[in-house]
């Protein structure tokens, strides 16, 4: 169920961010809502399970683009697992310390993809990369975190989201 | 204090799976092959309909409110006039670079007859889902006669071309992405160079090759050129912004607002004649 759940609220992210968030954008960038989750899942259940999810969300979103098949699920494997490493030192609970780690991976997450692109001849200036993705989009996911973050831990621990025990 | 075996088993299979990886990513770049993966093709043509739903109920809620807070000013007939008159600003563009060419062609006692390439209208459906690239997908594909390179314009000016297909959709890259180059002239003075993206949110395109002793100035136009393999031309490109004079070398460099408002892309106009293959 938890499964089934979780592949669910990715794809309508994915969704949203190929149809709805483009109407959103603020400072030319739109959220993250894939690696909103994926982060949060890491720091709620860690880096092993963060890891395993940001793989299966960033693939999805690869396999949504059709090509470059494993730059997100690179970089968001590496985002789940970055997460999942402050599980047992924060306290969870806090939205604001959610915030923060969203914002650091979110930023982190970026700088993989950004060095992904440079290894494809895709060149970006590190000024606009910096100024205009990096720190706009780990801010605005930041910001977003501060509204979702307690519905998602909620829905982790005694919602839709929460593991089933036999 | 060495490390331990299973340690360095653990380091080691996590550098092969990332190589893997990365090998992965190379090896699935849109350079590589014409079509969409058969996998990436049916999750496209699956998703289109509700991509094109979702899309089209954002459009009209972002219309709503854009009607809202602009306290009634922003209605869809003000929107449609400003559509028209981009169109229109483009067209005029478009016929005085036809002009410009026309008199250049009867100077030289030759005229070249243009001709109407077929074309057909397509909607956006959805955008790439992350903020590094500038693609849109549109509503028709292999299916429509939409081939890899085929040209996509408004009427407004240039707009990308194609990058993948699929049945029933196609993947179209922007000019303002990354990965995209146009060959152009200025229109003013026919300084050709070539405009590539900066980036796929911002709405800057850069010129590069642009031979330095050419006068190039703020508010001159750029337009395809007879260089360019893809696009007929003489279609806007976009309104030169900025002029940065490079210290040392032949060149400078030229920016760009692009002549079509990328960010508010609705309907497009494939060219099925101006496929590369």
């Amino acid at each position: 169920m938890r499964t089934f759940a979780l592949l669910l609220l990715i794809t309508v992210a994915l969704l949203l961010e190929q149809t709805v968030l483009n109407f959103l954008r603020v400072a030319g960038v739109k959220p993250d809502l894939v690696l909103l989750i994926v982060i949060f899942n890491g720091i709620l259940k860690g880096p092993r399970e963060g890891a395993l999810w940001g793989f299966v969300a960033g693939s999805l979103e690869d396999f949504a683009c059709g090509h470059y098949i494993g730059l997100n699920a690179l970089s968001k494997l590496v985002a789940g697992c970055l997460a999942g490493l402050v599980e047992f030192r924060v306290y969870k609970e806090s939205v604001v310390t959610a915030a923060a780690v969203v914002w650091a991976v979110s930023f982190i997450s970026g700088g993989v993809v950004y060095l992904l692109l440079l290894t494809l001849g895709v060149f970006v200036a590190p000024s606009d990369a910096f100024l205009r993705v990096l720190l706009p989009v780990a801010v605005y996911n930041a910001l977003l975190s501060l509204l979702f973050y307690r519905s998602f831990h909620r829905a982790t621990f005694y919602g839709f989201l929460r593991e089933e025990r036999y | 204090m060495r490390p331990s075996w299973h340690l360095l088993k653990r380091a080691l299979l996590i550098l092969a799976l990332i190589m893997v990886m990365v090998g992965g990513i190379h090896l699935t770049g849109p350079e590589r092959a014409a079509d969409l993966n058969i996998f990436g093709a049916w999750v496209r043509d699956v998703a289109a309909p509700v991509q094109h739903a979702v899309w089209r109920t954002s459009q009209a809620a972002n219309s709503g409110a854009a009607f809202i807070f602009s306290l009634g000013r922003d209605t869809g007939r003000v929107r449609a006039l400003e559509e028209k008159i981009a169109g229109l600003e483009g067209e005029i563009r478009r016929l005085r670079a036809v002009a410009n060419e026309n008199k250049r062609l009867k100077a030289l006692l030759a005229y070249k007859t243009a001709s109407t390439e077929p074309s057909i209208i397509a909607a956006v459906i959805s955008r790439n889902p992350t903020n590094w690239f500038g693609t849109v997908v549109i509503n028709r594909g292999k299916k429509d006669g939409v081939t890899r390179g085929a040209a996509v314009i408004t009427p407004a000016g240039v707009v990308g071309r194609v990058l993948t297909v699929s049945g029933r959709t196609a993947e179209v890259l922007l000019i303002t992405d990354p990965r995209s180059a146009v060959g152009s002239a200025v229109y003013e003075t026919q300084v050709p160079g070539i405009v590539r993206g900066t980036l796929a949110g911002s709405e800057r395109l850069k010129m590069e090759y642009v031979v330095k002793d050419e006068p190039v100035r703020q508010g001159f136009l750029v337009t395809t050129s007879s260089l360019s393999d893809l696009f007929p031309p003489g279609i806007p490109v976009g309104t030169v912004t900025k002029v940065e004079e490079q210290e040392s070398g032949m060149f400078k460099i030229v920016y760009l607002k692009p002549a079509v408002d990328l960010n508010r892309l609705e309907e497009v106009l494939v060219l099925l004649g101006s496929d590369s293959g």
